[in-house]
């Protein structure tokens, strides 16, 4: 944890006041703040938390090695046969077997959304981006995860996300739910001035039933919201601020969702209940299923977070990694159909600080390296692997940093968030700097070719 | 009418406000003028500068506020508050006795302290001011105080003398997990405060051991019946017991600093019990053989009747000490079966085997590792951080959490060596490079966990060389046989076997090593290089000297080296610094200044000679022993204001800071004293940072607890493990948080809806006691408490009573007055709102002190 700076301070304490600002203004006044540009889309987002291994995500067998060690040798008693991966049809890239899962007999696996083979009406399309990192990377978990969620490689202290800069410059003044997180705390990527609501489950996001919470709508009921209300403090002081809003936005919150969330009939699509349930970690299969129960009942709700923990793979690696990849396909297929109803405005994305040394290290494990896999599933993305064929990938890429250790990155992952920002959600040309500083500039140098665009998305 | 806002009810007052450096900062383009201020502003309001320099005074109409358990502080001799005794306090006195005036502080008027008021005292009074004849008792005319005596007439206002009781209420919310009335009750002056921080940091025995010092916790911490072969209920429930004896101590324990800085530490070098429940269990290992007879063993079991043979009762003696123990029928059939075992028949074979198949053993012996570990750090926190870091670095919880067991010669794993460095020593990026992780992760090589005969070794000792007569089990978690010898609780008693940090020598690295070379490029946290003291470089280890005494020799000096670094004391006491006084170091204080050293530092970057760093000069400035350069993160991280450039002022230290650094070298890293020179200093000892922080989860569910003095009786552990899972819900993993950063220590990380939402649920259920002498329980109960006492006590019988007392104790009186009269409205409607079986005025006092609780005052320390 490196000491709190001022600057972190300053963008924390000037981002609270604005969200006091929001929090303490009538509703009716907060309906006439600026337009926002939603074009309606929607965006889920999970972070694999640790460090996926990308070179046993996504395994590129047609790497010759050259004067370095093939995918076989450098994994040696962790690497996958390559009779068991799925051939993703370009000759280079395989998907690691577990994402293959047939725990739901018969039912379609993550290659079938990958090969766009569902027969469903919806158009189905699964990009897996390779060598995705950013310019000398930092390898603590801490300081890479801040800045893969505040898109500032060199400012891991800011605690202000990317899509929290992306709500804040949108605010649609008629939704109550722009965003939220799915998680027991809120995460840096959707931290800043906007406040946004964190969840552990839709069921759980209500008032006890007991004194005084419970008679919120009985007499007593406007005496919380008055309490946290109050403006005559001291907004020198730190986090009264926070306080106040915070309280603010989960009372309003609550009642949001009590009207139109939880008072509503719900059930998940059936298609989608199997994947669900064979989901083998039970609280990131829930995280997942009120992530889309919210995208589908609340209309307004732009952006959804949540988290996948595990990837620290230093050791047993195929104990646990196989486990990771089958959840995580899972979770996919599952959202694949529960999000039918929508799904023309949906894009579930990926993402993870870095990936994992070239060669498995003493225990079966691998540590910490460079760059990383990402996996973008939606109507609008150009299907197909990125980033890992004979023309991204030259032989012995495994070992291309300057050490020799690890796989360099071919794309800075803020041309990723650029291109779902833009073509996804709608920021308009000209704005980008704004959710991700400096991005113009980088791009225009495009120094090493690292936001070189990948054309992803349609 | 005038009111001073000495009482212990704060009031509203328009003032300019002048806020602290950062935020002065921004908010310099915000159109205040002037704000309504209470909530905070009244850390002035509370230390009033009071004028008590002889001469006429106006006589304050004060309006009492009832002080309850709070007493105020007078001078005797100053009825009418003005600070001075003179001529107008008699004309005071004898109003009062002619003319009935109504006094405040009838103790001020008892100038002879014979607890009467008469004719007298004024007499006294005028002795003192003309004659000098007479002196007041105490506290006297000259110093503000308490009436020592056990009874006094009664001082409900008194505006001449500081309010101590802000600043009291401010230090126990940092030095403890949440004062009581008892505590208040006790810590009446600032004088009584001082007085108790020198007793939480000075009055802990020095053999602290709450099985002998605090019998009670240890009670509480046995009922959990934490570890192998304890209750059941699975891995979950198995955690959740660990994380039930955090609470035990922090609400009950009268040593309350030792376990907040406990705490602290133990959530500083974090490991996670469930990834290290993983990483013993992986592979499929459950256990296997763990105990072998031996002549010893023979006698100690060969006693009824001593007869040099072990029959079938004498056998099953084993049972009890050690469940593991074969039945004697299948020991039997090893030997000739003859109905007794012979001392050779026992020796050598294997008489336990011990069996973690299910997920409840499992989670038994990881929690019991971490049980170990925490109370190595209690042990330790109060003693030199070189204990500490060597604790954390042979802790086998720590061993195993991160992977150090599994890093051997040839195939480094960098987990340990990474970590060590940038989370527990030196902080991310100070003065290390990945050179570095690669090179003390040798050093690390083939250090594993283990378990040892405890007997030979003593009680201090936690490296375990074999001692003649010893046994030393080291532990190879690589071996895929899942029957791999491994002890289970019934011999982790210290004075039987215990877990041990053990080296396998042939998985040890004993080439060369080198750490901290200039030439790596290394910088510290100013972003200069290291000097070329700093290095360290061991030799090759050759042959017969290859032995556990050099392998640990190499890994004490590394850890010496590391804890000798200026950064690692800056680190420890920025993180210190961050948990007791404020979160925003850059808000404290730069009035000294900078010192010779830092500033020779700046001068050699700044080219220009113009008072201030830029970048371009950050990043060119020569120096040889800077390969790679200057980081621009770390010119970054001292532009604190963000303008691109780097001030002198941003460049130097904050003053504490320095004070702890420099403590931290005079006295050779003794927490105790860092802590001392915090707990001392005006940052702290003020009301500089008073409510500046957020509390975590564990902080407000263990402060409610306390604020009530709720109990939970040896038999209702559940009681515990429903509050654990209160925190978990607000965000707070204990135990089991994920990453080895441990938790957040900053305020704000706690601060969002689920959070918020789940702490309210939880201060909801504290209010709500349920009514035990009608057997009504529901699963909201939290704990025991005794929602009558104080009603009755202290008279509790209208709203405005009720709502000032609980005002008083859950926030020191201070809230804003809207805040009061929504409380005070909230009595009044609550008759309507509540459902249990209590009396109506009992209904809407436990209502009154949920919504109390649930004001936003109570998420701040």
């Amino acid at each position: 944890m490196t000491p709190l700076d001022r600057r972190r301070f300053l963008k924390w304490s000037s981002a609270s006041v604005a969200a006091l600002g929001l929090a303490g203004m009538p509703r009716f006044l907060r309906r006439t703040q600026a337009a926002p540009v939603a074009n309606g889309n929607k965006l889920f987002f999970i972070f694999l938390r640790g460090g996926l291994d990308g070179i046993q995500f996504v395994i590129p067998y047609g790497d010759t090695g050259g004067t370095q060690k093939t995918y076989q040798e450098a994994r040696g008693n962790i690497a996958v046969p390559q009779v068991d991966a799925h051939d993703l049809g370009n000759s280079f890239a395989w998907l690691n077997p577990s994402c293959q899962d047939t725990s739901v007999p018969d039912g379609p696996r993550l290659a079938d959304i990958f090969h766009g083979t569902l027969d469903v009406a919806s158009q189905v399309r699964l990009a897996l981006m390779h060598r995705v990192g950013y310019a000398n990377q930092n390898r603590s978990h801490f300081s890479s995860q801040q800045i893969w969620e505040n898109g500032v490689p060199t400012s891991i202290a800011l605690e202000e996300g990317v899509l929290n800069r992306y709500v804040t410059s949108y605010r649609d003044p008629m939704s109550q739910l722009q965003a939220a997180t799915l998680a027991t705390n809120q995460m840096v990527m959707m931290k800043g001035p906007t406040l946004i609501p964190v969840l552990r489950s839709i069921n759980d996001y209500a008032l006890p039933p007991n004194v005084p919470l419970g008679v919120m709508g009985g007499p007593l009921g406007n005496h919380l919201p008055l309490a946290y209300g109050q403006t005559g403090f001291d907004p020198g002081i730190p986090y009264n601020p926070e306080t106040y809003a915070t309280g603010s936005t989960l009372l309003d919150s609550l009642q949001f969702f009590e009207e139109n969330v939880i008072g509503v009939p719900y059930s998940p699509e059936l298609e989608a209940i199997p994947y669900y349930e064979a989901i083998s970690d039970r609280g990131f299969s829930n995280f997942i299923k009120d992530s889309a129960r919210l995208l589908k009942q609340v209309d307004a709700l732009e952006i959804v977070g949540a988290n996948m923990g595990g990837y620290d793979t230093h050791g047993a690696e195929n104990q646990s990694f196989p486990r990771l990849m089958r959840d995580l396909s899972l979770a996919f297929t599952a959202l694949f159909y529960d999000l039918q109803p929508i799904w023309n405005r949906c894009l579930v994305t990926t993402m993870s600080e870095f990936g994992r040394t070239s060669d498995v290290n003493g225990n079966s494990g691998t540590d910490h390296a460079e760059s990383t896999c990402m996996m973008c599933m939606g109507e609008s993305v150009n299907g197909g692997v990125y980033n890992c064929d004979t023309t991204t990938w030259s032989p012995g890429d495994m070992y291309s940093t300057s050490n020799g250790r690890y796989l360099a990155h071919n794309t800075d992952f803020r041309n990723i968030y650029q291109e779902i920002l833009t073509k996804h959600l709608g920021d308009p040309e000209g704005h980008i700097d704004t959710i991700i500083p400096d991005f113009s500039s980088l791009a225009a140098e495009n120094t090493g070719g690292y936001f070189t665009p990948l054309d992803f998305l349609a | 009418m005038i009111r001073p806002s000495s009482g212990p009810l704060v009031r509203r007052r328009l003032a300019p406000l002048v806020f602290p450096g950062a935020l002065a900062l921004f908010l310099s383009g915000l159109p205040l003028l002037a704000v309504e201020v209470s909530d905070q502003l009244e850390k002035d309001e509370k230390l009033p500068t009071v004028d008590i320099t002889p001469g006429p005074k106006p006589i304050l109409d004060p309006e009492p506020i009832p002080g309850f358990f709070r007493k105020t502080q007078f001078r005797r001799g100053d009825p009418n508050g003005d600070g001075v005794v003179d001529l107008s306090d008699s004309v005071c006195i004898l109003s009062h006795v002619f003319a009935s005036k109504d006094l405040d502080c009838k103790d001020a008027a008892d100038v002879n302290d014979d607890m009467v008021l008469d004719l007298s005292d004024a007499v006294f009074g005028l002795g003192y001011v003309f004659n000098g004849t007479t002196t007041p008792p105490s506290p006297g005319p000259e110093e503000c105080g308490l009436d020592p005596g056990t009874t006094n007439l009664g001082c409900e206002f008194y505006p001449a003398c500081p309010d101590d009781f802000p600043l009291i209420a401010h230090v126990l919310d940092r030095i403890t997990f949440g004062p009581t009335e008892t505590l208040y009750t006790k810590i009446q002056t600032r004088a009584d405060l001082i007085g108790y921080i020198n007793d939480q940091l000075d009055g802990v025995p020095a053999d602290y051991d709450p099985a002998i010092h605090e019998p009670d916790i240890q009670t509480n911490i046995d009922a959990l019946d934490i570890g192998f072969g304890s209750g059941g209920g699975g891995v979950q429930v198995q955690f959740e017991k660990l994380k039930s004896s955090l609470l035990v101590y922090a609400a009950q324990s009268e040593h309350q600093l030792l376990h907040v800085i406990t705490h602290f530490f133990n959530n500083h070098f974090h490991t996670q019990v469930d990834t290290l429940r993983q990483n013993v269990f992986q592979r499929g290992r459950v256990g296997g053989p763990a105990l072998r007879g031996n002549d010893a063993r023979f006698l100690l079991i060969d006693i009824n009747p001593a007869d040099g043979f072990i029959d079938e009762a004498e056998w099953n003696t084993l049972i009890a000490p050690f469940p593991g123990a074969l039945p004697y029928s299948a020991f039997a059939r090893q030997t000739n079966d003859d109905g007794v075992i012979s001392p050779d028949e026992f020796r050598n074979r294997i008489i336990a085997y011990w069996k973690y198949g299910n997920g409840n053993d499992q989670g038994g012996v990881s929690a019991d590792m971490e049980k170990r570990e925490y109370d190595l750090y209690r042990r330790l926190s109060f003693g030199p951080f070189r204990s500490m870091v060597a604790a954390c670095a042979k802790s086998v919880a720590m061993v195993i959490y991160l992977n150090s067991f599994e890093n051997t010669v040839g195939n480094p794993n960098e987990n340990f060596g990474r970590e060590i460095l940038e989370l527990f020593v030196k902080g991310v990026d100070n003065g290390y490079t990945q050179k570095d992780i690669e090179e003390i992760s040798k050093i690390f090589t083939g250090w594993t966990l283990g378990w040892v005969d405890r007997a030979p070794y003593p009680a201090s000792d936690i490296n375990f060389q074999t001692l003649p007569g010893s046994d030393v089990f080291a532990l190879d978690l690589r071996d895929p046989d899942p029957n791999f010898p491994f002890p289970t609780q019934e011999f982790w008693g210290d004075d039987i076997y215990s877990w041990a940090f053990v080296l396998r020598t042939q998985d040890h690295d004993w080439g060369p090593k080198g750490l901290f070379l200039p030439i790596y490029g290394g910088t510290d946290s100013h972003g200069n290089p290291l000097a070329s003291g700093d290095q360290l470089i061991l030799p090759t280890i050759e042959g017969r000297a290859q032995t556990v005494t050099a392998a640990l020799a190499e890994f004490d000096l590394v850890l010496e080296k590391l804890v000798s670094f200026r950064d690692t004391a800056k680190f420890i006491s920025t993180k210190l610094i961050q948990l007791l006084v404020t979160d925003d170091i850059s808000l404290l204080a730069k009035d000294n200044p900078i010192s010779a050293d830092l500033l020779q530092k700046f001068d050699a970057v700044d080219l220009s000679q113009d008072g201030n760093l830029d970048l371009a000069e950050w990043l060119t400035s020569p120096n040889p022993n800077l390969p790679n350069g200057r980081p621009a993160e770390k010119f970054e991280h001292l532009d604190a204001d963000g303008d691109g450039l780097v001030t002198q002022l941003e460049y130097q230290e904050p003053d504490l800071l320095v004070a702890c650094v420099d403590t931290w070298q005079l006295h050779d890293g003794d927490i105790r004293e860092v802590l001392r020179t915090i707990l001392f200093s005006d940052e702290f000892l003020s009301l500089k940072f008073y409510r500046a922080k957020v509390k975590d989860p564990f902080e407000v569910t263990v402060g409610a607890m306390r604020l009530l003095e709720g109990t939970i009786p040896p038999d209702w552990e559940f009681l515990y493990l429903l509050t654990v899972r209160d925190v978990q819900s607000a965000g707070m993993e204990l135990f089991n948080f994920s990453d080895p950063t441990g938790e957040s220590e900053l305020g704000f990380d706690w601060m969002h809806t689920i959070g918020l939402l789940e702490r309210l649920k939880f201060l909801n259920n504290s209010a709500n006691p349920e009514d035990i002498s009608q057997n009504i329980f529901t699963t909201d109960l939290r704990f025991l408490w005794d929602p009558f006492t104080a009603r009755t006590r202290w008279e509790l019988d209208t709203a405005e009573r009720v709502v000032d007392f609980l005002i008083l104790l859950a926030h020191n009186g201070d809230v804003l007055s809207g805040h009061r009269d929504l409380a005070v409205e909230y009595y009044q409607q609550a008759e309507g709102a509540v459902v249990d079986s209590f009396d109506l005025e009992t209904r809407k006092f436990l209502a009154t002190l949920a919504y109390v609780l649930s004001l936003p005052q109570y998420q701040k320390e």
